[in-house]
């Protein structure tokens, strides 16, 4: 069964759906952000089909518009996308996720609560749940760690290890294509993309990035400091968490090269508080049906071992294997 | 006032919205938005405009097709066929609701398309208001396919299904997965058999045709040929303004448009 309902923060009402399972033996609901300005129907509609799932898992989902996007009141004016996506990123839907929070926990009456989003919705939740010892569980997909938006120059700036082989790679299958040899002799080839893709695959040096600002204090490099401070408070808390990230999405580069190889080394201390599972080729938004299976699949399984909720119907099935690269690190790789 | 709410189509939910003007009600409109990822990123400026047309004095339904947003079903069961059911089903609720006798179509994009061919088979459509039709729905979802070709090329370095023969699945019926939406055969069957300057009759019916363009280029040919030849009525219109091109994905996160909004009033109001 799907409802409508909506919630106030302050004077503005927020409008969302909650889907509800046929049976359930226990209350675990999970609320799903909005990832950045798309509403709670998420990009092609990633949103829908993840709370249907769920629900058909024996979760209760919440998705609901923040304020400004979507159905809700309030306004965001126009902005570039670069100063959206900083809002965003200082925690700026972290009320309205809050006042989500306080329904569902008071109003629907759920026993245990676990937060759920894409990118910009992925940031709103871990600073949200920090903050908020009500949150069971937390499930982020493709989080952005940078702290400013990361554009596309910046990427080949920089050079992340991941998108250096997933760009070699590309070029090397096109050695024998005629069309790109003519695109490389008629000046079409972006030759500094190549070079830097093939110095830094060989070069295997990555130099993190660094940042001046006000913020310092709590990190002296690129990594938005929101999101460190947000991860550690959340993982001392031994609350659990899943990153789930698109094999072929920048986010993912980012955190390996900016985030994880700084923080997440071997031992530390968070380690058995959180996961990460990767799934292969994948997009940023899963827009291939085996993706969005995966992805739903690790999910379902992922919850129903931490939080013994939904009714089990969909046992994961995942063939899932360690990754040499990383440790606590899942891949699944699609064909 | 804004009322949530669904109602049915052939026993299946449709999430609708329905803005009440304060003042004595006259004249509704129901929009009818616009195709795959189009509606998400255009979703807050129909929002908008609803919200102000109500402000001015118009009753607006706004809702979402059966296999999109937050209605019932998968994106790939439905044909064109289906939405334009959609679109009659919603005619009658905002005048069972409201008891507006005027009822008129705002569309957007491939909305407008559909606009158009429900003018053409209800007579109680009084006006249209057209916001970048698109004329050709052939050449927009060949162009259209053009996604899966990219996410090809990034998954797999390669193109592993050429254009042609996504054009053959989807001729025997199946369905294709475009940018996560799964296009289904039924809908590019039906789809490809309009053509707005071709093979659908004049439709009689006041027009607004307005081309959105981001940056200062000349008026599109077949957009104003539809207003001249098209739209079979005196005050039928064609006109062009300067906006960013709302339902891509862009440089600014674009809330509502003021100039298209400002235009489309002007002209619903001039009509009486």
């Amino acid at each position: 069964m799907e409802s409508l309902v909506s919630f106030k923060n302050g004077q503005l009402e927020l409008r969302g759906i909650l889907h509800v399972p046929n049976c359930t033996q226990d209350k675990v609901g999970v609320i799903l952000l909005c990832p950045g300005y798309k509403h709670r129907v998420g990009q092609r509609r990633l949103y829908v089909q993840i709370a249907r799932r769920l629900r058909d898992a024996g979760f209760y989902v919440l998705r609901y518009d923040f304020h400004g996007l979507g159905e809700s009141d309030g306004e965001i004016r126009r902005c570039l996308f670069g100063d959206f996506w900083d809002f965003v990123q200082t925690g700026g839907f972290v009320s309205d996720t809050r006042s989500a929070v306080d329904f569902f926990r008071d109003v629907a009456k759920m026993e245990k609560l676990i937060l759920m989003g894409l990118c910009g919705g992925a940031i709103t939740g871990i600073i949200e749940a920090a903050k908020d010892s009500r949150v069971d569980g937390l499930v982020l997909l493709n989080v952005p760690v940078m702290a400013q938006h990361a554009t596309r120059d910046w990427f080949i700036d920089r050079m992340p290890p991941g998108l250096a082989d997933s760009l070699f790679s590309a070029y090397v299958k096109r050695l024998l294509s005629v069309q790109s040899w003519l695109r490389f002799l008629t000046f079409k080839t972006e030759y500094r993309v190549l070079w830097k893709s093939i110095t830094s695959k060989f070069s295997r040096r990555y130099v993190r990035s660094s940042r001046s600002g006000p913020e310092n204090e709590e990190c002296d490099d690129a990594v938005n400091p929101h999101f460190v401070r947000s991860f550690r408070s959340y993982c001392s808390s031994k609350r659990p968490l899943l990153f789930i990230f698109s094999g072929n999405d920048k986010q993912k580069w980012a955190f390996e090269a900016e985030f994880q190889q700084r923080y997440l080394h071997p031992g530390n201390p968070y380690e058995d508080f959180y996961s990460i599972f990767v799934i292969d080729r994948a997009n940023h938004s899963f827009t291939l049906q085996e993706w969005r299976d995966a992805l739903l699949e690790k999910t379902v399984t992922w919850l129903q071992d931490h939080l013994n909720g939904g009714t089990g119907t969909e046992h994961g099935q995942t063939e899932a294997s360690r990754n040499g690269e990383m440790q606590d690190e899942e891949k699944i790789v699609t064909r | 006032m804004e009322e949530h709410f669904f109602f049915e189509n052939n026993g299946e939910r449709i999430f609708g919205v329905l803005y009440r003007p304060s003042e004595e009600l006259q004249t509704g409109m129901v929009f009818c938005h616009p195709f795959a990822e189009e509606r998400q990123e255009a979703h807050r400026v129909l929002v908008s405009s609803a919200r102000r047309l109500a402000d001015a004095g118009y009753a607006v339904l706004r809702f979402d097709y059966r296999g999109t947003g937050d209605s019932d079903g998968e994106f790939g069961d439905y044909g064109v066929n289906d939405r334009l059911s959609d679109i009659f089903k919603a005619m009658e609720v905002l005048k069972e609701k409201t008891g507006v006798r005027k009822v008129g179509l705002l569309g957007l994009r491939l909305g407008a398309t559909l606009a158009i061919l429900v003018a053409k088979e209800k007579s109680d459509v009084k006006f249209l208001v057209l916001w970048a039709p698109i004329v050709s729905p052939k050449a927009y979802l060949h162009q259209f396919l053009r996604a899966n070709l990219v996410v090809q090329m990034a998954a797999y370095k390669a193109i592993k299904t050429t254009r042609d023969e996504l054009i053959r699945q989807l001729l025997e019926g199946k369905s294709v997965n475009v940018e996560g939406y799964y296009l289904s055969g039924k809908f590019y069957k039906e789809a490809i058999q309009v053509d707005l300057l071709r093979n659908c009759t004049i439709v009689s019916v006041c027009g607004l045709v307005i081309q959105v363009s981001g940056e200062e280029t000349a008026p599109d040919p077949l957009l104003v040929k539809l207003a001249e030849d098209g739209l079979k009525h005196p005050k039928s219109e064609y006109c062009r303004i300067d906006e960013e091109l709302f339902w891509l994905e862009k440089k600014y996160y674009v809330p509502d448009s003021k100039s298209l909004f400002d235009k489309t009033l002007q002209w619903i109001r001039s009509m009486g």
